[in-house]
């Protein structure tokens, strides 16, 4: 992946790649990606079948899902680090609603959508409009949405979903698992919401350059409501996925899921720092650490070297892309 | 208030900008003290000062970037409310700031139409926001043709570009809005000399070409007494000398910025 920049291109080529300045970055990452599925499939014993990939995606689909949520956060310069907590308070209001009072399934996916609503914006208003920085706003809540959770749901284990819900967790939609669709479908939104809207454009700027964006008439804290309303939006189809796999709800789901989330989101490119965000890169780095993961189990390599690994991955991709970038721009 | 009115009277045709007793406080600090200046058609003003003088809270506060405490703004001799930025070029006045109004990580299109993006114009792009990247990057062409600057790549982000393209992309900009009144706060700064050059020839180009009014903050002497018809002075939030350049020399304007000789 580093020499990628190396080869000598043709004009014509070129030219493409001026236009679309993502494109090295998520070439580089997609070779990352391939690599790894290559060296797999000769240390893991059946790790190349369609069945594997095909378990794997839909594992990772949950990770895509809100890492669409954070790059979009990341972009307009902020961060999210609740997102755990606010599955944890979803699913425990999901599974309460349908199997504690026994309301229909649509009510409860309802109810998932208000709590992650309510959360995202929660997250937004006390960034944007009280202006707590959201690293501690999302430290606060990452504790006082689980406080919630447990103080609603207790650790009980709610089981037995209707079947609707039991459909989005294993079944598929043309030979695709049902997850996978969801996955594919709020990456392409958060593509096109991203790079094509013109909200997306004002979200970028924000992150970029708030001081520029305000004087240019946009409304930074409403773009920082939403970007938190979306990372909400995405924790609730996230808890209906790992609801509907599990076949259960419980308070305690998707704790510590932040940091692996935010690892994806930054190995495929997206700025720390606010200005840039790359969806189809957090595509990419949910793919590759998810893959990762299970190739080094597959190959019987023991739990605590899979942590080395992508801890030294993550930085030592963040450490070569840096290293690159200052020859990019300077004339 | 009525000095400034009989001036304009004996002019005949309002000013394009006039703004009377422009107060502003910060908590208990007084930055604009009762600022009044008029901006006449296709005229460039400059506004000097020493730092921390006020010369950008004036523009701020007139701009409706800051809240004014204070005082009144009237376009063309009507009394006109600007609340906030947007409003402000929805009347005509574009600004230029000093380093933040380009947004560095973005590429020239986005920045030209940075809050004024194009949308496509068929029902999905009206229904969802789906911008036109095609048609603002030809526009783009075209105004970076018009203003004589050259880019080599079009997506690139804009940092890419030299300190004096930034500059004259943000100053095209506001030329492209077609204000009526271009604010600008140090064009010139932070750039090298031949840049320097070229972004004040843009503005000279703009106001024959367009007929615009400016407003120009500078702490250059150089650039006042080279561009500039008029030049107020500020001093601790006061204005302490509004001078014909032809009338005026660079002695006695420094000498008001820092308060060694009194009008």
């Amino acid at each position: 992946m580093i020499e990628q920049a190396m080869i000598k291109v043709p004009v014509a080529l070129r030219k493409r790649l001026d236009a679309a300045p993502d494109a090295p970055l998520l070439i580089a990452t997609f070779g990352l990606l391939l690599l790894m599925i290559l060296v797999f499939s000769f240390t893991a014993e059946n790790f190349f079948s369609l069945s594997v990939l095909r378990n794997i995606l839909t594992q990772t689909s949950i990770y895509i899902i809100l890492g669409v949520g954070l790059t979009i956060v990341l972009t307009v310069g902020e961060i999210d680090i609740s997102m755990g907590s606010i599955i944890g308070l979803a699913a425990t209001v999901l599974g309460m609603t349908v199997i504690t009072w026994g309301y229909p399934i649509g009510v409860g996916l309802l109810a998932t959508f208000i709590v992650g609503v309510f959360c995202g914006f929660m997250n937004g208003f006390l960034t944007a409009v009280v202006r707590v920085p959201s690293i501690i706003v999302t430290l606060g809540t990452l504790t006082f949405f689980r406080g919630l959770a447990y103080l609603l749901g207790g650790s009980t284990v709610m089981v037995e979903f209707p079947p609707f819900l039991v459909w989005i967790g294993s079944g598929s939609l043309v030979g695709i698992p049902v997850p996978i669709w969801i996955a594919f479908i709020a990456v392409l939104w958060g593509y096109l919401f991203l790079k094509h809207t013109r909200i997306g454009q004002h979200l970028t700027a924000v992150g970029g350059n708030g001081e520029a964006a305000r004087l240019a008439g946009i409304n930074t804290r409403i773009c920082k409501i939403i970007a938190f309303l979306i990372m909400g939006v995405m924790s609730a189809l996230a808890t209906i996925i790992i609801v509907a796999r599990m076949d259960a709800s419980q308070s305690v789901m998707g704790k510590g899921i932040e940091l692996q989330v935010l690892a994806a989101v930054v190995l495929g490119g997206t700025s720390l720092f606010g200005g840039r965000g790359v969806i189809l890169g957090s595509l990419l780095g949910a793919l590759i650490l998810s893959i990762l993961q299970t190739g080094l189990l597959l190959s019987g390599v023991v739990h605590f070297w899979q942590l080395i690994a992508v801890g030294g991955l993550l930085i030592a991709v963040v450490a070569v892309r840096i290293s690159r970038e200052p020859a990019e721009g300077k004339t | 208030m009525f000095i400034e009115t009989t001036v304009q009277a004996s002019q005949g045709g309002a000013p394009a900008l006039e703004a009377r007793n422009i107060c502003k406080n910060f908590g208990g600090i007084k930055a604009l003290d009762d600022v009044s200046f008029q901006l006449n058609k296709g005229e460039i003003l400059g506004i000097v000062g020493d730092n921390g003088a006020g010369k950008s809270t004036l523009i701020k506060s007139v701009t409706g970037a800051y809240r004014k405490s204070s005082g009144d703004v009237l376009l063309n001799g009507n009394s006109v409310e600007i609340e906030n930025t947007r409003k402000a070029r929805e009347l005509g006045i574009e600004t230029v700031y000093q380093a933040s109004g380009l947004v560095e990580v973005m590429d020239a299109p986005s920045n030209l139409f940075l809050g004024r993006e194009k949308i496509q114009s068929g029902w999905l792009g009206q229904a969802f926001g789906f911008i036109n990247r095609r048609k603002m990057r030809s526009e783009t062409v075209d105004l970076l043709k018009t203003v004589n600057i050259k880019v080599r790549n079009l997506s690139a982000p804009i940092r890419n570009l030299s300190g004096g393209q930034q500059q004259s992309v943000a100053v095209g900009r506001a030329a492209y809005w077609q204000g009526e009144i271009i604010i600008l706060d140090e064009p010139a700064n932070n750039i090298g000399v031949d840049q320097q050059r070229a972004v004040l020839a843009l503005i000279e180009r703009i106001r024959e070409t367009h007929g615009v009014s400016f407003i120009m903050i500078s702490h250059n002497m150089d650039h006042i007494f080279k561009v500039a018809d008029r030049v107020i002075i500020m001093r601790g939030g006061r204005k302490v000398g509004d001078l014909r350049i032809e009338d005026t020399t660079r002695e006695e304007v420094v000498g008001l910025i820092t308060g060694a000789s009194l009008a």
